[in-house]
């Protein structure tokens, strides 16, 4: 690992880019020729390969990995899981090592079912899935959230919060005409 | 401000934040409010559309990664043998 990967900062879009830049180039070889020696297409790879950042991105933000340790292998890691849940592969089939099996991939990774109401909220409430986005996804602080937003107090961070909240789950409520959207 | 209340304690019910004696209280509640018990499954839907949002951009931005990469010429190298491994199966 070069010094500038491990000063990089995840949540900070243009060191984010960076990084994931120079992950790209280092782990994507890797991964291809693992999913093409199981008969995987370019596609697949390609795929798998973007939600592995997804995975990574995730873990480094609850902390769940002591990054930027080996983010190259992590990437890896997680991509032959991804690959192993996705196609219904074996896993012993997969050879992973015991740095690689000890990694966890979210359950509800390719859950579906929330892809309709996110579509919805995406045209409808956008400014507010943006704010909730920063704090319950990317996990800022309302201190950070009231700084990259421009809020005047963190009070007033906290109370659009709530607000945003309400409205997109008035919208949810609207718009959840099945029964499976809400179970 | 009831509402700003409400949706705060149905998102301490839902991060688990609740004492086990306000946590029984609150689904004796749901169990006799049919709103409140629409209000949680919407909530807890909000959270899991806020994941689902937050990967979408995590994945457009590294698509964008991925389409600067495979078009610029001064990496063809890189993408040539990516494409080789494909090619040979």
């Amino acid at each position: 690992m070069t010094e500038t990967e491990t000063l990089l900062n995840i949540l900070i879009p243009a060191e984010r880019e960076q990084l994931f830049m120079q992950l790209y180039e280092s782990a994507f070889p890797n991964v291809a020729n693992f999913i093409a020696n199981r008969g995987g297409s370019f596609h697949d790879a390609k795929d798998i390969f973007h939600d592995a950042f997804v995975v990574l991105y995730e873990k480094a933000v609850r902390q769940e990995v002591d990054f930027p340790e080996a983010p190259e292998c992590y990437l890896v890691g997680i991509a032959k899981h991804l690959w192993v849940r996705k196609f219904k592969d074996d896993y012993k089939k997969a050879g992973l090592d015991e740095l690689e099996e000890l990694i966890t991939i979210p359950e509800d990774y390719y859950d579906t079912s929330s892809n309709r109401l996110t579509s919805i909220l995406e045209l409808t409430g956008r400014k507010c899935l943006g704010l909730l986005r920063a704090l319950y996804y990317d996990g800022l602080s309302l201190e950070q959230v009231r700084k990259a937003f421009s809020f005047s107090t963190v009070h007033s961070a906290s109370v659009q919060k709530f607000k945003c909240i309400e409205k997109l789950r008035d919208t949810v409520q609207q718009k959840s005409l099945r029964y499976e959207d809400l179970a | 401000m009831k509402t700003l209340h409400d949706i705060k304690e149905i998102e301490e019910y839902l991060q688990g934040k609740m004492s086990p004696q306000a946590q029984l209280l609150f689904e004796a509640r749901m169990l006799i409010d049919q709103l409140l018990k629409l209000q949680v499954a919407c909530q807890r839907r909000l959270y899991a559309i806020i994941t689902s949002f937050g990967r979408r951009m995590i994945k457009s931005e590294v698509k964008q990664l991925h389409d600067h990469l495979f078009n610029d010429p001064s990496r063809h190298e890189f993408r040539e043998s990516i494409q080789a491994l494909f090619s040979e199966k």
